[in-house]
């Protein structure tokens, strides 16, 4: 079956199997740590099957659901960038020479593509679309030496040949790629946030292709000078019949979060989710509590059967320099109207949240661990 | 005191020559220090005509590299506390000013004034942590000769508060305090220059001596010269070399002259 099929069949399959929410009277779900327990940053779920989790140091992996883990060899790479979200052998890293890519499972490793002055010194971020897993996206940058430096590269073809797309070096700002996300339906379409942050930013745009890459047209937050108060783009879910959430955070100087929801491709976002306090008392909005804690939003996770239930992990940070010391996860299934908290909040400040492929278990990556939280099966809850 | 732009001669655009700043009313740079042959040329074209010259040093960019020229006024980092990718610990900041004040060009040459980076976050705490590191760290290090704030989003009053707080914490720990200096603002402005809704003017006006209200007695810089330089949307002037209408109003504020730029 050629790959694009199979990829449309995985996501048909996934598309038809929905989390299931506790019926009345029914014991709720409770967070459990697996082994993993380290700082997590980041969550991967390839419709293949595996299930991938980014710690600081590593990248580790369970075949069963997170309750035990393996590392995976990155090879002469240090950093996982991404997992082709179609097929779990194939991974993409980065290394101190250039990207490479395994696609046999993490046996063997091939650069693909050496940094040099084109396409920069370190990586910033890479996509693989899940429509057309050899549409690979990567955003680079100068590094230490050229903070201010970033590249935007494609590949056709799963990364054999690249194509520089931007090159640019502005000024005393350091280069930053929070969102770099293909459509989950639509090939040619795909979500970028980058921007090169100081002081003078409060905020950066969400920015869709729909040729590729090619052409970009502003989709949130077009003008972040005028609407300080709105923020950063941090994490961005959905894409089916046109429903999307959108996790901002709010300049630390000012703190808080939003979450916005759009059901309409993006044309209109309303915000559902707010949190405000924290700051600092020469930003603070009036009226908010700069001695509040700031709280963040570090992880969005969303049913695609069900664009009405949506999950947001949190960080909490006592103060403006102080490290996030908590966090939790909150649940609507209203699709934004009312929110409760999933489960005990005790699990940590979290940097991503992850359905698994069945949608019978949500996982958080925080800086405790992977915590797993089950759902009641779907034959009975559905 | 001295009205600066933050330039970057290696930028196209975004190097104006000394004549067009003078036009201009400017009276100084700021840009980061850098070896390459396009960058030093351009600070002994500055200070050749006269014109302020501030180098940031001690990014990334700079490479380690000090300005042969003791006139450079040498501000150390970038923003330590931003919470951007140059966010650093106040004890590290003190170490790395320290670091800089001690290299044997600097440390033997009393002439070579040495600022702090560039405050963003208003946490004026920050710099009362780094004095007090500074001090107790690296007693043999002078304490700075000025402290430069990033006073974005502010109106006039808020930037008054905010160099306010930074003067009393200097004071307190120097007894005769430290000056204010902003080495980076903006305000984006109406672009209906006939519109009477100006921010630059009193902006302007609220950082510089001789104005009463004055609160940066020794410098101010525009941030920046060429819209290309950030992200932001504007500048003194966009790519092709025309003054954007806050290049226009800055310019009038300080008395220059915006004739070259149509």
């Amino acid at each position: 079956m050629p790959r694009v099929l199979l990829a449309l069949a995985v996501l048909l399959l996934i598309a038809t199997q929905s989390s299931a929410r506790p019926a009345n009277g029914e014991a709720a779900p409770e967070w459990e740590l697996t082994p993993l327990a380290e700082p997590v940053l980041r969550l991967f779920t390839p419709s293949s099957g595996a299930f991938f989790a980014q710690t600081a140091q590593a990248l580790m992996r369970s075949d069963d659901a997170g309750d035990s883990w393996q590392p995976v060899s990155l090879g002469p790479a240090e950093t996982i960038l991404e997992v082709d979200p179609t097929n779990h052998q194939v991974l993409y890293a980065a290394g101190p020479n250039g990207i490479y890519r395994t696609r046999d499972d993490a046996s063997t490793w091939s650069l693909i593509l050496p940094f040099s002055p084109d396409v920069g010194s370190i990586a910033l971020a890479l996509a693989v679309s899940p429509v057309d897993p050899n549409l690979v996206y990567l955003a680079t940058g100068g590094g230490v030496h050229h903070p201010a430096e970033s590249h935007f590269v494609r590949s056709r073809d799963g990364g054999a040949t690249w194509q520089v797309l931007e090159n640019r070096e502005l000024a005393l700002c350091t280069a930053s790629v929070t969102i770099l996300r293909p459509h989950p339906t639509s090939a040619q379409r795909v979500f970028r946030t980058a921007g090169c942050t100081a002081g003078r930013t409060f905020g950066t745009t969400l920015s869709q292709s729909t040729d590729a890459a090619d052409t970009w047209t502003p989709v949130f937050n077009p003008e972040p000078l005028a609407a300080p108060l709105l923020g950063y783009p941090a994490r961005l879910v959905g894409g089916q019949d046109g429903h999307f959430y959108l996790a901002v955070n709010r300049d630390r100087r000012l703190g808080g979060s939003s979450l916005f929801r759009t059901d309409d491709d993006g044309l209109t976002w309303t915000q559902v989710l707010a949190y405000r306090g924290g700051g600092t008392p020469a930003y603070t909005p009036a009226g908010e509590d700069p001695s509040a804690p700031n709280i963040w939003m570090g992880g969005l996770a969303y049913d695609p059967a069900n664009p009405d239930h949506v999950d947001v992990g949190r960080q909490s940070y006592p103060d403006y320099f102080a490290a996030a010391d908590g966090g939790g996860v909150s649940e609507s299934w209203d699709g934004g109207q009312t929110w409760s908290d999933l489960g005990r909040q005790d699990i940590g400040a979290v940097n991503d949240l992850a359905w698994g492929i069945d949608g019978r278990n949500l996982y958080a990556a925080t800086d405790q661990g992977v915590w797993r939280l089950r759902q009641a099966p779907l034959d009975e809850g559905d | 005191m001295t009205i600066g732009v933050n330039v970057d001669p290696n930028h196209p655009g975004a190097g104006p020559s000394a004549d067009i700043l003078k036009q201009s009313g400017f009276e100084g740079v700021r840009l980061t220090a850098k070896p390459d042959a396009i960058n030093v040329q351009y600070i002994t074209d500055m200070l050749a005509a006269g014109l302020t010259v501030v180098g940031v040093v001690g990014t990334g960019d700079n490479q380690d590299f000090v300005p042969p020229d003791p006139r450079v006024i040498l501000q150390i980092y970038n923003e330590p506390d931003a919470a951007t990718g140059t966010t650093i610990t106040a004890i590290e900041y003190a170490d790395l000013f320290a670091t800089w004040s001690n290299k044997p060009e600097i440390r033997d040459n009393s002439s070579v004034q040495r600022w702090t980076a560039g405050f963003a976050s208003g946490v004026y705490m920050y710099y009362l942590d780094f004095l007090e590191a500074l001090r107790s760290r690296h007693p043999e290090v002078p304490m700075p000769d000025a402290v430069a704030i990033h006073p974005y989003e502010q109106d006039p009053d808020g930037l008054r508060r905010m160099a306010e707080n930074y003067w009393l914490v200097g004071r307190a720990v120097t007894g005769a305090g430290i000056p204010v200096v902003a080495t980076e603002w903006f305000q984006s402005v109406n672009p209906d220059l006939t519109a009477a809704d100006d921010v630059i003017d009193p902006f302007q006006h609220a950082l510089n001596d001789p104005d009463p209200q004055g609160v940066c007695t020794v410098w101010s810089s525009f941030f920046a010269w060429h819209d290309d330089q950030s992200d932001l949307p504007g500048g003194i002037t966009n790519h092709a070399g025309v003054c954007l209408p806050e290049g226009i109003r800055l310019i009038a504020a300080i008395g220059g002259d915006s004739s070259w730029c149509g």
